[in-house]
């Protein structure tokens, strides 16, 4: 299990950070699009998105600054 | 010399310093026989980060039970005995490869914990150590790679770097730092040791002392890489190289007495230095050591630690070769032609430097025609082409954990395809780096590469690149910053062809990346990585 740091653009070049623990890159990639499904009442489209950082222990976090 | 771990009764400390206050790290040493007779399975899993301080840690996935192992190399000379047993070592264990470090030393991967007592032995029985070369603990010494050979250092650093070196080497007083801890000890007049990125640095200075001119050091502290980077800052004293043993104790010292142990995030050095500054820092230093004011620095540029080509020793009708090791990756056979070729035509004696690369010192003029006629020389070139003669790379997803993307074979094959589709007469420091840490030093490239993961427009997961530019040890040292845009990694040479093909025709002649990158301005270098962006030959 590891901690994994996304960045997506999504409509109206709108940027969001996502933090999700997961097994594996693809499915932390799942889990990534998951949690932006549920953040918004109406489903944005993902532009793009992209892992930017991993860290091994799942206890611990990232400081989400301006990209 | 035993001494009170004062911060053994501090509220709050870090896990890990709970870990190291029950067991020294050095204490692994005594448990490895142990373990290399019963197998990786006899290993407890809290017992894995003790083994940095053997010089070992755990390939990915750690579960499997593969080693990296760094050994140290001090200011990276090596003799042939050393070298032909490292060649050994990568030979039997090691799956035939040695990686050069961007601090001189090497690395083997591939080690199996039954392997370990042999390698040790063999390290061992011709002056070699990976003790200490990973782990909270003073690591490998970066040095002038040219010591002692070198016409224009201040002075010969060989023996001040083995005194040292020799002095910490499994010293008990010194195995329990808060963090990792980098030193560089030089009189390269070039900035060979990458001052400003090191713990703690000793750089060539004069001082006219009692009417006499005395050559010796001005003293760095507090730089490093990594997530939050910090250039070290200059002290207000001068050192005599008879005293740099003394200044190394009482700068450590200070790191390990005052150095932060509750945030393992703050543990390094650079941390207390952002917080005293070197006025304070350099008071708290003369509580254990008595130095003069500052002289005369004499450190004139940045050669970045590249040395191609062949060039005059101080030593009249020798002469040193400097070749390209492409991304700093030796294979068996080629290391055991450079025991030879360095034996035959040297004095055996090869040397790293913390550019992934090598030098053959002590080659008599009239050999040096008939050394680099041998067939070695086609493949690790004494002239390198722009972009491979300067490429860097770190480890990247093949062996490390936290690489997001694969490095040293793409470094490679970028560089390669750069020097086929442009020439220039300027290098290009290219660095690649496989995730947000630093062993690639990408923050002082003239362009650095950081993997990350991304989805490309058909949805698919692919490996990608964000670019950094502008970075610099030279008089204006800075780091690298970061242009807008990703570059999938399929097109990353497209983009990058273009890109430079810009900066081809902009430059001034002779113009190097960096006085262009400040004469230009980041938003034009933007400017004109949006554009290629656009015209759809990367995923923007």
């Amino acid at each position: 299990m590891a901690l994994y740091r996304f960045n997506a653009v999504l409509d109206e070049e709108k940027s969001v950070h996502i933090v999700v623990s997961a097994e594996a890159e693809s499915e932390a990639f799942h889990l990534a699009e998951k949690e932006i499904e549920r953040s918004f009442l109406k489903m944005p489209e993902i532009h793009e998105i992209m892992l930017l950082e991993k860290k091994l222990s799942t206890k611990g976090g990232f400081v989400l600054q301006e990209i | 010399m035993a001494y009170t771990k004062h911060w053994a009764n501090q509220e709050k400390l870090s896990k890990e310093e709970k870990a190291k206050l029950e067991k020294d790290g050095l204490d692994i040493l005594d448990d490895i026989p142990y373990y290399a007779r019963n197998g990786f399975d006899s290993i407890p899993k809290e017992e894995w980060s003790f083994f940095k301080w053997a010089g070992l840690y755990l390939q990915k996935p750690k579960e499997d039970g593969y080693f990296m192992m760094r050994v140290n190399i001090p200011s990276g000379v090596m003799t042939n005995e050393q070298l032909k047993t490292l060649a050994g070592i990568a030979k039997d264990y090691g799956r035939d490869v040695l990686d050069i470090t961007t601090r001189q030393a090497v690395q083997f991967h591939w080690l199996q914990i039954e392997q370990i007592p042999d390698i040790f032995d063999r390290l061992e029985k011709v002056g070699l150590s990976s003790v200490g070369a990973c782990g909270d603990i003073m690591r490998t010494i970066v040095g002038n790679p040219l010591a002692g050979i070198d016409p224009n250092e201040l002075l010969d650093t060989r023996e001040i770097v083995n005194d040292v070196y020799h002095y910490f080497q499994r010293n008990r007083d010194f195995s329990n730092l808060p963090r990792k801890y980098k030193i560089s000890i030089s009189a390269n007049v070039d900035n060979a040791q990458n001052a400003e990125i090191n713990c703690l640095s000793f750089v060539p200075a004069v001082k006219v002392i009692d009417g006499k001119e005395v050559s010796g050091f001005h003293v760095y502290v507090g730089g490093g890489l990594a997530a939050k980077p910090h250039l070290a800052k200059p002290l207000n004293v001068f050192v005599r190289p008879e005293q740099v043993k003394d200044v190394t104790i009482a700068v450590t010292t200070i790191f390990r007495d005052y150095g932060y142990r509750e945030k393992r995030t703050r543990a390094r050095l650079k941390f207390l230095m952002a917080d005293w500054g070197p006025e304070k820092f350099t008071e708290k230093l003369s509580e254990y050591i008595e130095l003069p004011e500052k002289g005369e620095e004499r450190l004139t540029g940045w050669n970045a630690g590249y040395f191609y080509g062949v060039h005059e020793q101080k030593q009249e009708g020798l002469r040193y070769v400097g070749v390209n090791v492409p991304v700093g990756r030796l294979h068996t056979e080629e290391l055991y032609e450079l025991v030879r070729i360095s034996d035959q035509y040297g004095n055996g004696e090869v040397r790293t430097s913390n550019s992934q690369n090598i030098v053959i010192p002590n080659i008599p003029e009239d050999q040096v025609e008939a050394m680099l006629n041998e067939k070695l020389f086609e493949h690790l070139l004494p002239e390198p082409k722009s972009f491979m003669g300067y490429a860097v790379s770190c480890t990247g997803i093949e062996y490390c954990n936290l690489a997001l993307v694969e490095t040293k074979e793409r470094m490679k094959n970028v560089a390669d395809h750069l020097d086929e589709a442009l020439s220039l007469e300027v290098p290009i420091r290219l660095h690649m780096v496989g995730c947000p840490n630093a062993c690639g030093q990408r923050q002082i490239a003239d362009i650095g590469l950081q993997g990350i993961k991304m989805k490309n427009k058909d949805k698919k997961m692919v490996e990608a690149f964000e670019i950094y530019v502008g970075g610099t040890l030279s008089e204006s040292a800075q780091f690298n910053e970061k242009l807008k845009g990703k570059i999938e990694a399929g097109q990353l040479d497209g983009v990058l062809v273009q890109f430079l093909q810009v900066f081809k025709q902009e430059k001034y002649r002779g113009e190097t990346f960096h006085s262009y990158y400040q004469r230009v301005g980041l938003p034009h270098l933007q400017e004109t990585l949006d554009e290629i962006l656009a015209n759809n030959v990367a995923v923007n």
